[in-house]
């Protein structure tokens, strides 16, 4: 397997991890949605992400769902795992992608000097 | 080096761009879409939940003292009523709180094989609940109370009846969270609830979903 592709692979685990793994629990959950077109069905077509803040003795934990919902506001709940994994390996594939373009990008060569052997005196 | 510095901006923009279109909203906000929306009173919910009732019952011939629908509101449960049949008062004592997350019809049924007892369910998601066991008493008139329920054939119309009380209330924020199927008197009706801010109207329906009237309370 060419290194190019490797490294890249390595860098889109790393950062799609912590993408995945940070951004839709902490700052942005509602990207959950854009899984809507996998798992929304006619006539549930709009996606909606719904937080629910619970207040313990041990703090406050968020559970986010998320919904398909019809015009009519019938619903289909289709929970959070596996949109979570879904966009975990879009992330993956997402930044292995701009990474390798950005690899082969920055190492294509400008145009070496030429070697004529000559000595400038 | 500048390339490889801009490259990495460039990764962190799209990163950022894709993951920052649609955001989460609360609980409540959620459930207030929902009912704006028709409250997932539809027209299938009825035939949903009675075909699951009867695959679960194994019988095709149901008896119902009150099928109930609640529109999603998770913090309360508001029903109105005029002239409130006693099987829905005792109804409503036996639960103490009919509040949902979803759409939910909830039905007291008879036991098929029993005609003396009742069990209740309720049907949320494409699926019944467990049957949970009604205490009855000797006066209660089962056989002047229960309905079949093919005998409700305005069920079918579900979103013609929400839609017709909310256009007969002219509440301009009004929406309805609860339709409750009972006989009052003799007659079997189909009673929506349609609550606003500022008023609570009730609105009737025969058992063919005809409209009857409405009344503010």
């Amino acid at each position: 397997m060419p290194r190019p592709f490797i490294s890249a692979l390595g860098t889109g685990v790393a950062a799609g991890s912590i993408v995945s793994f940070v951004l839709p629990l902490a700052i942005w959950p509602g990207e959950a949605g854009l899984t809507a077109p996998l798992f929304c069905r006619a006539p549930y077509l709009d996606p909606m992400v719904v937080s629910d803040t619970f207040h313990d003795s041990e703090g406050t934990s968020v559970n986010y769902t998320l919904y398909c919902v019809s015009e009519r506001g019938a619903l289909t709940d289709e929970g959070f795992v596996l949109p979570f994994l879904t966009l975990f390996a879009a992330h993956i594939v997402l930044v292995t992608a701009v990474v390798l373009v950005a690899m082969l990008w920055a190492r294509t060569p400008s145009d070496p000097p030429a070697e004529s052997g000559a000595v400038e005196l | 080096m500048r390339r490889r510095r801009w490259l990495r901006a460039a990764v962190c923009s799209v990163v950022l761009i894709a993951c920052g279109c649609v955001g989460a909203v609360e609980r409540d906000a959620f459930e207030q879409q929902i009912r704006a929306r028709g409250g997932g009173l539809v027209d299938g919910l009825p035939a949903a939940a009675f075909e699951a009732l009867r695959n679960r019952l194994g019988t095709g011939d149901i008896q119902a003292g009150v099928v109930m629908f609640v529109a999603p509101e998770s913090t309360q449960f508001r029903l109105v009523l005029a002239d409130q049949p006693e099987q829905v008062t005792r109804f409503l004592a036996d639960h103490d709180d009919l509040s949902t997350r979803e759409p939910a019809v909830h039905l007291r049924v008879r036991t098929p094989q029993r005609p003396r007892e009742l069990d209740d369910y309720s049907y949320r998601l494409g699926a019944v609940s467990a049957s949970r066991p009604v205490r009855v008493s000797v006066f209660d008139d089962l056989d002047g109370e229960c309905f079949t329920l093919g005998e409700v054939p305005g069920l079918a119309r579900l979103e013609s009846i929400v839609d017709t009380a909310l256009a007969r209330s002219a509440l301009a924020d009004g929406v309805v969270p609860v339709i409750v199927v009972s006989r009052f008197g003799r007659d079997i009706r189909i009673v929506a609830d349609v609550t606003s801010a500022r008023s609570d109207m009730i609105a009737e329906f025969d058992s063919a979903g005809t409209f009857l009237g409405i009344r503010q309370v």
